[in-house]
C-alpha cells in the first residue's frame, strides 16, 4: 500500500488503532475524519510528507476519554504543524519535549494539558505551564520568546527564567501591550537586574547543571515560592539555597533516605528561627533551641556552648540529690492528659478500621430467594408485599437487573441497592441505597462505612464488567445513584457529583402487581457514583 | 480467629477505651477546679491543692500505661483480622 485516499476512513466509529506500512507514500486529507474511537496511530519509517495532512485528516478524531497518542517516530516528522488547530494534537505533540520550542499558538492548551508534561530539565513544567495559563498571555509570539528562552536557558539560569515565567516583570512599567519582539528580551533584562540586587553572590552560586536531584528541587521550590521570597532578605535567599539539602534531609523521614521531599517556605522559616547561629550541630541543638529566644549574638551562643562542653567534660552531676525533686505542675498534668487523649483518639481509629471492615459486599445472586425479601431486611418497600415489589421482582427475572447486599460481620444482609445496567448505552443506575435503620442508628459511622461499600462494589463492578464486555455492546461510563427522601444514605450521597444529565431510569413499575405507578427513586435526582476515568 | 472470639476481644477493647476516656475526663474537670482554686486560696490551700495534684499525676500515669496497652491490643486485633 502508498497511499491512503482522501476521507478513506472517513466516520470510521469503530476504528480503533491504526498500523501503516513503510511503503506509504501519500496521505489523503480528512483520511482519519470523524474516527471518533481512533486512539492509536503507529507509523514506521515512512517517508510521506504528513506535516501539512495531518492536521486535516485528524480533525476530530478523539477518543471521548482517552488520549490521543502519535509515536516518537511520528513526532519527529511533525515539525512543520506548529499551528495546530487541534487541541488533541498539541497534546501528543508536546509529549515529546524536545519540540516545546515550536509552541506557537497558546489558544489551544487547556488545563488538561497540564497533566502531559513530565519534568523538563530541572524544571517543574507543570508550574509553568500553569503559570502561563494563569497570566493569560495572549500574545504568542512572546509567550513563545518566553519558552525559546527557558528551552534554551534552562540549564543555566532557571532563576531568572522562573522569575521571567512567573510575571514578576507584569508589574512594573514596562508596557504589556506592546507587540515589541524585544519584549522578552528587555524584561528578561529587568529581572535580571532585579535579582542582581538581592545578592550578586548569591546568583552567582547557583549552579542548575544538574537536572535532578538537589538543584532540580531547589528549582522547583524557588518557583514555587517566588511571590513570597522576592520580598525576603537577600540572606534568607541565599541561606535557602546553601542549606537546602541539610533541610531537606530534616523534612524527611528518615534523615533522607526515604524519598526527599522538597522542603516548604514554613518549614525554612521554621528552621532559620532555630538555626540563627552558625556552626549548630546537632549536638548543640538544644542549646541554640533555648538560647535562640533570647539572643541573636553569635557570641553569646558560642559562650553558651562552652559552658555546656565545660559541664559535660568536667562530669557535674545533674543534681546534689540522687534524684530530680520537683511538684508536679498543672502543666504537666495538662500535657499528661492530652497524651492520653491522643492516645485514645489513635486507639478509637484503629477500632474503627475494625469496624470497618464489618461490612462485605455481593451481588446477590439472581436465583437467590432472598431477592424477593430484601425490603424487610432493610426497612424498604423492596419486597413482595411493598409498593416497590416490581424492584424486588425485576431482580429476579430482568438480566440487566441485580441487587447489590452489603451484609455484616453476622453475614447478615443489612442494606441493598438495585443495579440496572443499560447495555445498549453504557450507563449503570442503582435505584437507592437502603439500609436497614437498626445498622445507622448502631453506629453513627456505620453509614458512611456502607456508602463506602457501595461505591467500592460498583466500581469493581464497572471494572469487571468492562473487562468481560464483548463488541456488541459499549463500555460502562458511568453509574449514577437516585438520591430521594428514601435513599438511606441521601446526606452522603448528596456530596458526590450530581449527575450532568438525567439518565431515562428503568421502568420497574412493569413488573409490579400491587402499585403498578410505583418506578423507584432515580426518576427525580441522580448523584454519579462511578464514571469512567 | 474465629468470628465470635474477635467480637469478644473487640468489645473488651471497647470497654477499656470507654473506661479509660472516663477517667481521663474526670481528672480533667478536677483539674480545671483545682486551678480555679489554686487561684483564690492562701498559702496552706495551695500546699493542699498541690499534693492533690501529685495523687492525679500518679492516677494519669497509670491510665497513660492502660491506653498503651490497650492501643497496643487493638493494633494487634487489626493484624489479626
Amino acid at each position: 500500500m502508498t497511499k491512503i485516499d482522501e476521507f478513506c476512513f472517513y466516520n470510521c466509529k469503530n476504528l480503533k488503532t491504526v498500523q501503516l506500512p513503510s511503503t506509504l507514500k501519500h496521505f489523503g486529507k480528512h483520511c482519519f475524519y470523524c474516527c471518533d474511537n481512533l486512539s492509536e496511530i503507529s507509523l514506521v519509517n515512512t517517508d510521506c510528507n504528513l506535516g501539512e495532512v495531518l492536521p486535516s485528516s485528524f480533525s476530530y478524531a478523539r477518543k471521548e476519554n482517552g488520549r490521543f497518542y502519535l509515536y516518537r517516530d511520528m513526532c519527529s516528522r511533525l515539525d512543520n504543524l506548529i499551528r495546530f488547530e487541534h487541541p488533541r494534537l498539541i497534546e501528543c505533540y508536546l509529549n515529546n519535549w524536545d519540540n516545546f520550542k515550536y509552541i506557537q499558538t497558546l489558544q489551544n492548551i487547556d488545563s488538561d494539558l497540564v497533566s502531559y508534561y513530565g519534568d523538563v530539565k530541572g524544571l517543574s513544567s507543570q508550574d509553568i505551564v500553569k503559570t502561563i495559563l494563569s497570566k493569560n498571555l495572549k500574545n504568542y509570539k512572546l509567550l513563545k520568546k518566553q519558552l525559546d528562552y527557558m528551552y534554551y536557558d534552562a540549564y543555566k539560569e532557571p532563576f531568572i527564567t522562573l522569575c521571567e515565567i512567573s510575571g514578576v516583570f507584569e508589574t512594573q512599567s514596562i508596557s504589556q501591550k506592546s507587540n515589541n519582539i524585544d519584549y522578552a528580551q528587555k524584561s528578561r533584562e529587568f529581572i535580571k537586574e532585579k535579582i542582581r540586587k538581592y545578592s550578586k553572590k548569591c546568583l552567582s552560586n547557583f549552579d542548575f547543571k544538574a537536572t535532578s536531584g538537589f538543584k532540580k528541587d531547589f528549582a522547583d521550590f524557588l518557583f514555587k515560592n517566588f511571590d513570597v521570597l522576592k520580598d525576603k532578605p537577600t540572606s534568607f535567599i541565599k541561606g535557602c539555597y546553601e542549606m537546602f539539602e541539610e533541610v531537606q534531609k530534616s523534612h524527611t523521614t528518615n534523615k533522607g533516605r526515604c524519598r526527599q521531599l522538597a522542603p516548604t517556605m514554613e518549614y525554612f522559616e521554621k528552621y532559620f528561627d532555630r538555626n540563627k547561629f552558625v556552626n549548630v550541630t546537632p549536638k548543640t541543638q538544644h542549646i541554640s533551641d533555648v538560647i535562640g529566644k533570647y539572643y541573636s549574638k553569635q557570641k553569646i551562643f558560642d559562650r553558651a556552648v562552652n559552658i555546656v562542653n565545660k559541664n559535660k567534660k568536667d562530669k557535674i552531676p545533674k543534681n546534689i540529690l540522687p534524684d530530680d525533686l520537683k511538684q508536679t505542675a498543672f502543666s504537666e498534668i495538662k500535657e499528661k492528659i492530652q497524651k492520653i487523649e491522643a492516645l485514645n483518639k489513635n486507639t478509637l481509629e484503629t477500632l474503627n478500621d475494625i469496624a470497618e471492615n464489618k461490612f462485605t459486599y455481593e451481588f446477590l445472586r439472581k436465583d437467590d430467594v432472598l431477592n424477593l425479601v430484601l425490603g424487610k431486611l432493610c426497612n424498604c418497600c423492596a419486597h413482595l408485599d411493598g409498593v416497590g415489589d416490581g424492584i424486588a421482582v425485576s431482580a429476579m427475572i430482568n438480566p440487566n437487573i441485580q441487587n447489590l447486599v452489603i451484609r455484616n460481620d453476622k453475614n447478615e444482609i443489612v442494606a441493598k441497592a438495585t443495579l440496572y445496567v443499560n447495555r445498549k448505552q453504557g450507563y449503570g443506575l442503582c435505584n437507592s441505597f437502603q439500609v436497614n435503620d437498626d445498622v445507622l442508628h448502631e453506629n453513627t459511622l456505620n453509614g458512611k462505612t456502607i456508602f463506602e461499600m457501595f461505591k467500592k462494589a460498583l466500581t469493581k463492578f464497572a471494572e469487571q464488567y468492562n473487562k468481560t464486555q464483548t463488541r456488541l455492546y459499549p463500555k460502562l461510563k458511568i453509574i449514577n445513584v437516585g438520591n430521594s427522601t428514601f435513599n438511606s444514605l441521601s446526606e452522603y450521597v448528596s456530596k458526590e457529583d450530581i449527575a450532568e444529565k438525567l439518565l431515562k431510569p428503568f421502568n420497574f413499575a412493569k413488573y409490579s402487581l400491587i402499585v403498578p405507578g410505583y418506578d423507584g427513586d432515580a426518576d427525580k435526582e441522580q448523584f454519579t457514583i462511578w464514571r469512567e476515568l | 480467629m474465629e468470628d465470635k472470639q474477635f467480637v469478644e476481644l473487640y468489645e473488651k477493647v471497647v470497654d477499656e477505651q470507654n473506661d479509660i476516656m472516663e477517667k481521663t475526663s474526670a481528672i480533667k474537670k478536677q483539674v480545671q477546679d483545682l486551678e480555679k482554686q489554686y487561684q483564690d486560696a492562701d498559702q496552706t490551700k495551695k500546699q493542699e491543692i498541690v499534693e492533690k495534684l501529685e495523687q492525679l499525676d500518679s492516677v494519669l500515669e497509670d491510665l497513660e500505661q492502660r491506653s498503651i496497652k490497650n492501643a497496643k491490643r487493638a493494633n494487634k486485633l487489626k493484624s489479626l483480622k
